[in-house]
């Protein structure tokens, strides 16, 4: 027999009820959080330049590694990815396990900063920082490690300074700008950048580029919306899913003329593998970068595909390289078990063995 | 959470009567409906129901008071269940005025009539359903008020937003589930179930960043810029802003139907206006106002190649998001055929993936990329306009214009790099001569 339609009503009614118990176990979970806190390791301000600070952070445990560590971090979203939550936090593993870390946070780009270029944040704020702590631990060169496009940044401040590097570890990095794997890379040749950073008044918004992430998973957010009332009883899930959450809202806006340069000088013209990138009038050759290099990659990351960040072991002078490849994608390598586990380890180890 | 857990199993446990409630009263609607229809029986049948739902709620709000100590949540949640509860009243009293029409109606016995009557259902469900949404939305706001923290208000409110879209996709489903519990699902019936209509809405809900209300939005943007710059200065332009306004209005009806007459219509337009302006156009001496309307030209041929890219942006989503339908469908049926029944909570996620999946793919393609591209391109540039035209407007008065101000960043970053340059400078001389030093003290000891 065929059902009659006024059953259906009562199917959508059963519908709506079960949507609206999802919303108040979804209402019930949320009134009693308080406070979503993250970067929580405790660090000090050691030096500053306009918005851009520098951080040295609390090492309770045995300094192990002679040679101070500077973190750098993209310029997009903050370097609090990094020390999310205490029980997973890259920064908390790295310091137990014996290293001296300092922390570059760019702070929030508005119109004042929309003239600065790529030249100001790698020759000015990274240099500055750089030579902040040769100073103060009287040491020629620092060690550094970098995280997507704090790892281009980086990369090319070590090509200009090798001197100044003792190390370097990338992190999720994009070097070879000419791949198909990624749509960001693609997307980027179509845009007319110039056209972007004018039409935005000269500071492109955290909005703008959170939507380009958005979209390279279009359904993304209505996955996790859907299948959160099921786990957020859970209070620790819950709260990492909010730090998380916290973390992606937390976007600042790029300085207009810098984010230009990047565009159309690493994504559409790939400058920086062709040796034709110039900062500051100097050419950028990888060939100079003659430290030991730890590239990580993630296996399945969408933002920085693998094709994009392995290619620098091809380019760069040192004869001590190692590539190293994380199951799992762009975010996981700084959130998931397996980057306490096996992740921080190994970075500390190898910074630890090559600063003796 | 204690004070939170202990409401939400109060909740759940009155929801259950609500429920009990409903299916007994609906069961016994359906009775009255087969015993010939009785109009004045169903009303009996609504007010008991509503007392019956007095009691359960009033009932509830006494529980949940006693069980929470904090006075403020007391009080917010019994003014929240009042609203609930008249929300659910109201739908009640809705689908109640619904079954005294449908009484008497005999029961549909092949798949066409049953598609038939189920549209005649979707039609008063969207109608009662569009009412407990913007009911419930009112409660909602005030939910999301006593939420503490800011993202959590956030994270409620996408909450909220995803089972809109999963709701509306459910009102999609349900007929094609009712015809495979039925076995009469296959391929032919299935497209007669399918309501492009209201698919096109689910996707649209998802997809809000993309519809002609955003385009909508920019538009009466510009529109009001257009408005205030003529008035400023010239009265002869009623005739323009009657147009404009009737344009706004029109544009997104249009634009559902065909991208490319849209942009036609508006080119058209500026083609009109260009027409209208012309002899005075002609007798402007050259000034900034001649330039600021030539500016306004421009723009309206700018805002037709606007829509036309964003309706070629939206085509991408509507054209996967129907490959994706069919893929997920023809899936269902196959699984129908082989006895299987493929529930609603199943359905959406794989729908959804499959969705995303060619979506992707779509926008890997040369294509979405330059038109995405261009479109970022032209709105941007609209934006970029209007403020340039902003500024001229904003000219007469004592007010440092944008440009001017970007004039002046530029200097301060021209002196700040110099300042760097010169410090680092200073850094490397110092130390040199420190060095110098060091060795003339050590030469000396030496000596």
């Amino acid at each position: 027999m065929i059902y009659p339609p006024d059953q259906l009503m009562d199917s959508f009614t059963k519908e709506l009820t079960d949507i609206s118990n999802k919303l108040m176990k979804s209402y019930t979970s949320l009134l009693d959080v308080e406070e979503v806190e993250v970067a929580t390791s405790p660090k000090e301000l050691v030096w500053q330049s306009g918005k851009v600070k520098l951080y040295h952070y609390e090492n309770k445990s045995a300094i192990k590694c002679n040679i101070p560590l500077l973190t750098v971090y993209a310029l997009v979203n903050r370097q609090d990815m990094l020390d999310l939550q205490p029980d997973r936090s890259v920064i908390r593993k790295l310091l137990e396990l014996g290293l001296d870390i300092y922390i570059i946070d760019w702070g929030y780009a508005s119109k004042v900063d929309r003239y600065d270029t790529m030249e100001d944040y790698i020759e000015g704020h990274i240099d500055d920082c750089v030579n902040f702590i040769r100073k103060k631990h009287e040491v020629e060169k620092v060690n550094l490690m970098a995280i997507c496009q704090g790892g281009t940044l980086s990369t090319i401040y070590s090509a200009l300074h090798p001197n100044r590097v003792n190390a370097l570890c990338t992190l999720v990095t994009p070097i070879d700008f000419d791949t198909e794997d990624g749509l960001l890379f693609k997307w980027s040749k179509d845009m007319d950048v110039d056209t972007i950073v004018d039409g935005y008044g000269g500071v492109v918004p955290g909005e703008f580029l959170n939507f380009g992430f958005d979209m390279l998973k279009p359904l993304g957010k209505v996955k996790k919306y859907h299948a959160l009332p099921d786990t957020m009883m859970d209070k620790d899930k819950l709260m990492n899913f909010l730090r998380m959450e916290k973390w992606i809202a937390d976007s600042p806006s790029q300085a207009g003329e810098c984010y230009k340069q990047f565009i159309k000088d690493l994504y559409q013209r790939n400058k920086l593998v062709k040796g034709e990138l110039e900062i500051g009038g100097k050419k950028v050759s990888l060939k100079n970068i003659d430290m030991p290099l730890l590239n990580i990659y993630a296996a399945e990351d969408h933002l920085v595909p693998p094709s994009a960040s392995i290619p620098l072991n091809d380019y760069v002078g040192s004869k001590d390289k190692t590539l190293y490849e994380f199951p799992g994608g762009h975010i996981g390598v700084f959130v998931g078990g397996r980057s306490q586990k096996e992740l921080g380890p190994t970075i500390a180890n190898w910074f630890i063995e090559r600063s003796k | 959470m204690e004070n939170a857990n202990t409401f939400f199993n109060s909740w759940l446990e009155n929801q259950n009567k609500v429920m009990q409630n409903w299916f007994e009263t609906s069961k016994k609607f359906q009775e009255t409906v087969a015993q010939a229809g009785n109009a004045e029986k169903s009303s009996d049948l609504y007010k008991e129901w509503i007392e019956n739902q007095k009691h359960v709620f009033n009932q509830f709000v006494a529980t949940s008071a006693i069980a929470n100590g904090n006075g403020k949540f007391q009080a917010n949640n019994a003014d929240l269940l009042k609203q609930w509860q008249d929300m659910q009243s109201d739908f009640m009293k809705q689908w109640g005025e619904y079954a005294e029409k449908y009484t008497g109606r005999s029961l549909p016995s092949s798949p066409e009539d049953f598609l038939k009557e189920t549209r005649k259902v979707y039609d008063k469900w969207n109608e009662v359903y569009t009412n407990w949404y913007s009911t419930f939305g009112k409660s909602f706001e005030e939910f999301r008020k006593n939420i503490p923290v800011n993202l959590g208000k956030d994270v409620f409110t996408n909450i909220f937003d995803t089972n809109k879209t999963y709701l509306k996709m459910q009102e999609f489903y349900a007929p094609v589930y009712q015809l495979m519990k039925d076995g009469k699902l296959d391929h032919e019936t299935i497209r007669k179930a399918v309501d492009p209509a209201r698919y096109r809405e689910v996707v649209e809900t998802m997809f809000e960043f993309l519809s002609p209300d955003k385009a909508r939005e920019m538009y009466t943007q510009m529109n009001k810029y257009i408005q205030m710059f003529y008035e400023m200065g010239r009265k002869t332009t009623d005739q323009y802003k009657a147009q404009l306004e009737q344009m706004q209005t029109n544009i997104p009806s249009f634009f559902k139907i065909e991208p490319n007459s849209v942009a036609e219509m508006s080119l058209e337009f500026s083609r009109q206006f260009e027409k209208y302006y012309s002899p005075f156009h002609k007798m402007m001496p050259p000034s900034k106002e001649k330039e600021m309307l030539e500016e306004a030209l421009a723009l309206q041929e700018k805002y037709a190649q606007y829509w036309s890219k964003s309706s070629q942006m939206q085509q991408f989503i509507l054209k996967n998001a129907e490959l994706a339908l069919t893929e997920a469908l023809d899936a269902v049926v196959k699984e129908a055929t082989a006895g299987k029944e493929v529930e609603f909570a199943k359905f959406f996620p794989k729908w959804v993936g499959i969705l995303e999946e060619k979506m992707i793919k779509s926008f890997s393609t040369d294509e979405f990329s330059k038109t995405q591209g261009d479109m970022l391109s032209l709105g941007l540039d609209i934006k970029k306009s209007i403020s340039s035209q902003m500024e001229f407007a904003l000219s007469p008065y004592p007010v440092v214009p944008k440009s001017e101000f970007d004039e002046l960043l530029e200097t301060v970053h021209e002196l700040k790099r110099k300042v760097r340059a010169l410090e680092k400078q200073l850094g490397e001389t110092s130390a040199e001569a420190e060095d110098k030093t060091a060795k003339k003290v050590v030469s000396k000891v030496k000596a």
